[in-house]
C-alpha cells in the first residue's frame, strides 16, 4: 500500500472515532455548539482526505452529510436523533470502505451505490426537500381505522396519498389511481387546504388527499403504482397494518438482520413448502419481538393470533410487518451494520497504529545517541587492546563500558515498554456508541459516564480490554438495568447509568464497570445453582461464594439468560479474557442499587513468544527462542539407536524426541510417512521435537502453574487462549533430560 | 357532454367519465347555485378535480352511481339530495 493510502487511513479512523463521539455529544445536548463544529470538521476533513486519494464515491457521500451539519451549524434548526443516526450511519459506512481499502490497497470501485443511498439520506433534511411531516398528518392513521373498523380488521396496509397540487397539468388523475388500487377496502378524502369560496377556486390545482385501507401487500400496491403513475409513489406512505401492533419499537442490527433472513424466506416465488416456510418465519419473527421488554408477553399471544390465520393471510401480514419494521424509513436506528456488532471487532482497526508522544520519541533518540557512543568507546577499547595494553588495564576499561551498557539497555527497554503504554480512554470510548445502540435495541435509556480515562496501562491490556467489558456492559443493559417505568416505580430516574472507571493502583490497573439496576438476585442464583448441581441443598453459601458461581461456566447457559435477573451470561468468558492478560475478576452487589464488575489488571505485561505445537490430541507451547527452525522428516531418514531415535539435520546428527509419547500416552502414534518436526536448541545441543502439527506464533502472558498441574514434570507454565483452552508451555529442558 | 344543467335549479346531472375539462364547466355552474345537487346515477367515473369541485361546494347527490367505485367510496361522502 502506498504511503499517502496508509496515513489517510490512520487519519480517518481517528476521525471517524472524533466525529463518533462528537455526534453522541450532540444527541445528548443539541445546544452543544463546540461538539457540532467538531463534527463538522471532522466530516469536512474526511471528505477532503477521499478527495486526496482520489476516492471520489466517499467524497459524494460525505459531502451530503456535511451540507446537514453545515446547515445545523448555520442555526437553522437542531439535528433530530434520525439524523444523528443517519450521520452515525454514514460513519459506519466510511469505517466498511476504510477496511476495505486496508485490505485491497486501493479505493472500492463498487462504493457507488453506498454513496447514492448516503446521499439519499441527507437529502429530505435539506433546507427545499420534501417535507414529510406536513404530507401526512401523524393522525392520519389513527382516524383512517376509526372510521372504518370493519375494514380495517381486514386491512393489511393503509396508505396516504397526497398528490402535489399541479399533478393534474401532467395529466394524472390520483383517484382512478386509488380507485385502481388492488384490495381497496376504504377509502377517505379529505382536503390539504381549507377550502377557499368557490368564485376563488382554481379547478386544476389539486387540493386533496386520499387515505385508504386495502387487503393487498405493500408489495402489490407499489407495483400497481408503478405501473399507473410511477412519479406519485414519492407521494404515498404505505403503513402495514396487522393484527400485530409494534409503534415504536426499533430493532437493534442483530434483530434486524434475523428479521431480514425472514423476509428473504417469504418472498421466495416458490409456492411448495410455503406453509412451512410462513410457518417458521412467524416463529422466529416472534421470538425476536418477544425479546424485546414491553413485547415479551404478547409476542406470543401475537404468535397465537398469526397462526389462526389461513396461511396466505399470514404471509401477507408477515411480509407487510418485516417491511414495516425493516424499512419504513421511521427509524432512526441505521440498517444493519456488522460493525456496531462487538467494538472487539473495532479493536483491530483503531488501535492498529500507535499514537506516541514527543517527549517519548526523544528518550529514545538521546539513548540511542548514548548508545552509539558506547559503542565508540568498544571501538576505542579494541584499539588499545591491539596495542598491546595489559590485560587488567583492558579489563577494566571492559567492565565500566559493560556497566554502561547495561543502563542503556535497560533504560531502553524501560522507554520501548512505555511507547507500549496507552490510556485506558482507547478502550473506554468505543462504549459510547455500543451503549447508545444496545439501549435503543432493548428500548432502555441509559447513560455511559466514564472516569480515569487516561488511566495508562500496557496497550496488549487495553486492547484486551475490549470483549470483556463488552460482556460485562451487556449484560448490564439486557439483564441489570430494568425498564423506565419498572425503575420509575422503585423512586430511580428513568435513565440508567453506566459507570467505567479506572484507576492505577501500585503495579495494577483496576477497572470497576457499575450499573445502578436491579442487581444480582442471589436467591435465584443459588437456585439455578443448586438445579445444575454445583451446590447440594444443604451447603450454606455466602454472598461471595454465591457470586462465584457466576463465574462457572456450567452456570452461564443459554438457559439461565432468562431466568437469572441480573447477570450470568458469559461471565466464565470475561473470568478467561482477564485472566489471558494475567488479571482477576470480582463481582460485588447490592440488590436494588445495582452491581459493579472490578477488574484488577497488571499495568505491564511481559509477553512470551510461543510457537503452539498438537501432539496426542493436546496444545502445547514451545517458548520461540529455543526454536531453530520446523521440518518434515521421511520415516526413512530417522534411525533407531537403542531405545532412541535419531535423525540427521544439517550434518549433524540429532536426538528425535516423541512429545505425544512423551507427555501423554506412548505409542499413540500411528506410523508415518513423514515425521513433522520441532528442531530445538538447549544450550548448544540441538533436539528434535516430533508434533503432530504445527500451529501459529504468539505472544502469550505465561503464568505459573498451580493446583493439580503443579507436580507435572516438563510445563514451564500455562496460559489461557483465546477461546477459553489451556495451554501448556512446555519445559524443554526438564522433557530433554 | 358529460355535464348537463338541464334547467337552472334542476339538479345537475354527471353522465358517462367526467374529465379535468368538466371541472371548469362543473365549477361555472356551482358558482351560481346556492345549494347544488348533482346526479350521478349515469356517472361511471370522475376525474379528481371533479371530485374536488363536489367536495367543495358541499354538493348534494343523487345515487345509486352507476359505478360501484363511486357508490361505495364517494357518494356516502356527500349529502344525499334528501336532505
Amino acid at each position: 500500500m502506498n504511503e499517502l493510502l496508509e496515513q489517510f487511513l490512520i487519519e480517518s479512523r481517528e476521525l471517524v472515532q472524533q466525529a463518533t463521539l462528537d455526534l453522541l455529544a450532540i444527541e445528548n445536548d443539541a445546544r452543544d455548539r463546540a461538539k457540532l463544529d467538531s463534527a463538522f470538521r471532522s466530516f469536512h476533513t474526511l471528505k477532503g482526505g477521499a478527495g486526496i486519494v482520489e476516492f471520489p464515491d466517499m467524497v459524494t457521500g460525505l459531502h451530503a452529510a456535511e451540507e446537514l451539519l453545515a446547515s445545523a451549524r448555520a442555526g437553522s434548526r437542531a439535528m433530530n436523533v434520525a439524523e444523528i443516526g443517519n450521520c452515525l450511519w454514514a460513519l459506519d459506512q466510511v469505517t466498511g470502505w476504510l477496511d476495505e481499502m486496508e485490505k485491497t490497497g486501493t479505493v472500492p470501485i463498487d462504493a457507488g451505490r453506498v454513496a447514492e443511498e448516503m446521499v439519499r439520506r441527507f437529502q429530505p433534511a435539506l433546507p427545499g426537500g420534501s417535507d414529510s411531516a406536513a404530507l401526512s398528518p401523524p393522525d392520519w392513521l389513527a382516524g383512517l381505522l376509526a372510521a372504518y373498523p370493519d375494514d380495517a380488521r381486514q386491512a393489511v396496509v393503509a396508505l396516504m396519498f397526497q398528490p402535489d397540487a399541479q399533478c393534474f397539468f401532467r395529466g394524472e388523475d390520483p383517484l382512478a389511481l386509488v380507485s385502481g388500487m388492488p384490495g381497496l377496502l376504504a377509502m377517505r378524502v379529505d382536503e390539504v387546504n381549507p377550502w377557499p369560496e368557490l368564485d376563488d377556486l382554481d379547478p386544476f390545482e389539486c387540493n386533496l388527499r386520499f387515505a385508504a385501507l386495502s387487503s393487498a401487500t405493500r408489495e402489490t400496491l407499489l407495483h400497481h403504482v408503478d405501473l399507473t403513475n410511477p412519479s406519485a409513489a414519492k407521494q404515498i406512505e404505505i403503513r402495514a397494518l396487522s393484527p400485530i401492533r409494534l409503534e415504536g419499537l426499533k430493532f437493534g442490527p442483530t434483530a434486524r438482520l434475523i428479521l431480514e433472513a425472514q423476509r428473504q424466506l417469504l418472498s421466495h416465488e416458490e409456492t411448495t413448502g410455503m406453509a412451512g416456510r410462513v410457518g417458521a418465519a412467524r416463529r422466529v419473527v416472534m421470538n425476536v419481538v418477544g425479546r424485546y421488554g414491553e413485547y415479551s408477553d404478547v409476542a406470543q399471544r401475537y404468535e397465537r393470533l398469526l397462526a389462526a390465520e389461513p396461511g396466505d393471510r399470514q404471509r401477507a401480514i408477515l411480509q407487510a410487518l418485516l417491511t414495516e419494521v425493516l424499512e419504513d424509513g421511521q427509524d432512526p436506528e441505521p440498517p444493519v451494520d456488522k460493525t456496531a456488532l462487538s467494538p472487539g471487532d473495532h479493536s483491530a482497526a483503531t488501535v492498529r497504529s500507535l499514537r506516541v508522544s514527543v517527549e517519548r520519541i526523544d528518550a529514545l533518540v538521546n539513548l540511542a545517541g548514548e548508545l552509539s557512543i558506547a559503542k565508540n568507546a568498544l571501538a576505542h577499547a579494541a584499539a588499545l587492546a591491539r596495542g598491546g595494553t595489559t590485560a587488567t588495564s583492558l579489563a577494566v576499561l571492559l567492565e565500566e563500558q559493560q556497566a554502561r551498557l547495561e543502563r542503556l539497555v535497560d533504560q531502553l527497554q524501560r522507554s520501548v515498554m512505555n511507547i507500549r503504554v496507552l490510556p485506558i480512554r482507547q478502550v473506554f470510548q468505543r462504549f459510547q456508541r455500543m451503549v447508545r445502540d444496545l439501549a435503543t435495541e432493548t428500548g432502555k435509556s441509559v447513560a455511559l459516564v466514564t472516569e480515569g480515562d487516561e488511566t495508562e496501562a500496557d496497550k496488549s491490556i487495553v486492547e484486551g480490554l475490549a470483549e470483556p467489558i463488552m460482556h460485562v456492559v451487556r449484560n448490564a443493559i439486557d439483564h441489570g438495568i430494568e425498564r423506565a417505568d419498572e425503575r420509575s416505580q422503585s423512586g430511580k430516574p428513568a435513565q440508567a447509568t453506566i459507570s467505567m472507571r479506572a484507576a492505577k493502583a501500585g503495579d495494577t490497573v483496576v477497572i470497576e464497570i457499575s450499573d445502578d439496576g436491579r442487581g444480582v438476585d442471589l436467591l435465584r442464583v443459588r437456585e439455578v445453582a443448586f438445579q445444575r448441581g454445583l451446590i447440594s441443598a444443604t451447603t450454606t453459601v455466602s454472598e461471595d461464594e454465591t457470586l462465584e458461581l457466576l463465574f462457572k461456566p456450567s452456570f452461564s447457559t443459554a438457559s439461565t439468560v432468562n431466568v437469572v435477573s441480573g447477570r450470568g451470561v458469559g461471565m466464565d468468558a470475561v473470568r478467561s479474557a482477564v485472566e489471558a492478560l494475567g488479571g482477576s475478576v470480582k463481582i460485588e452487589t447490592e440488590s436494588g442499587k445495582g452491581t459493579t464488575v472490578r477488574f484488577t489488571l497488571p499495568y505491564s505485561v511481559l509477553m512470551t513468544p510461543l510457537v503452539t505445537v498438537e501432539a496426542a490430541g493436546q496444545i502445547f507451547g514451545i517458548p520461540l527462542e529455543k526454536v531453530v527452525e520446523t521440518r518434515r522428516v521421511s520415516a526413512g531418514d530417522i534411525s533407531a539407536v537403542g531405545e532412541a531415535r535419531i535423525f540427521v539435520h544439517r550434518g549433524r546428527t540429532v536426538p528425535l524426541i516423541d512429545l505425544g509419547s512423551t507427555i501423554g500416552e506412548p505409542g499413540c502414534r500411528l506410523p508415518m510417512d513423514e515425521a513433522q518436526v520441532v528442531v530445538v536448541v538447549m544450550e548448544n545441543e540441538m533436539c528434535g521435537i516430533e508434533v503432530d502439527r504445527v500451529g501459529e506464533k504468539m505472544d502469550i502472558l505465561m503464568r505459573p502453574v498451580e493446583g493439580v498441574l503443579a507436580g507435572l514434570e516438563g510445563i514451564a507454565g500455562v496460559t489461557i487462549l483465546g477461546d477459553g483452552r489451556v495451554m501448556l508451555v512446555l519445559d524443554l529442558e526438564a522433557i530433554l533430560r | 357532454m358529460t355535464v348537463i344543467a338541464d334547467s337552472k335549479n334542476g339538479p345537475i346531472r354527471l353522465e358517462g367519465d367526467c374529465t379535468l375539462d368538466d371541472s371548469e364547466i362543473l365549477l361555472g355552474l356551482f358558482t351560481s347555485v346556492a345549494d347544488p345537487v348533482v346526479d350521478l346515477r349515469n356517472c361511471k367515473s370522475v376525474h379528481t378535480a371533479v371530485l374536488q369541485i363536489l367536495i367543495a361546494a358541499h354538493a348534494r347527490v343523487i345515487g345509486p352511481a352507476a359505478s360501484p367505485f363511486l357508490q361505495k367510496h364517494l357518494v356516502p361522502v356527500f349529502r344525499p339530495s334528501g336532505d
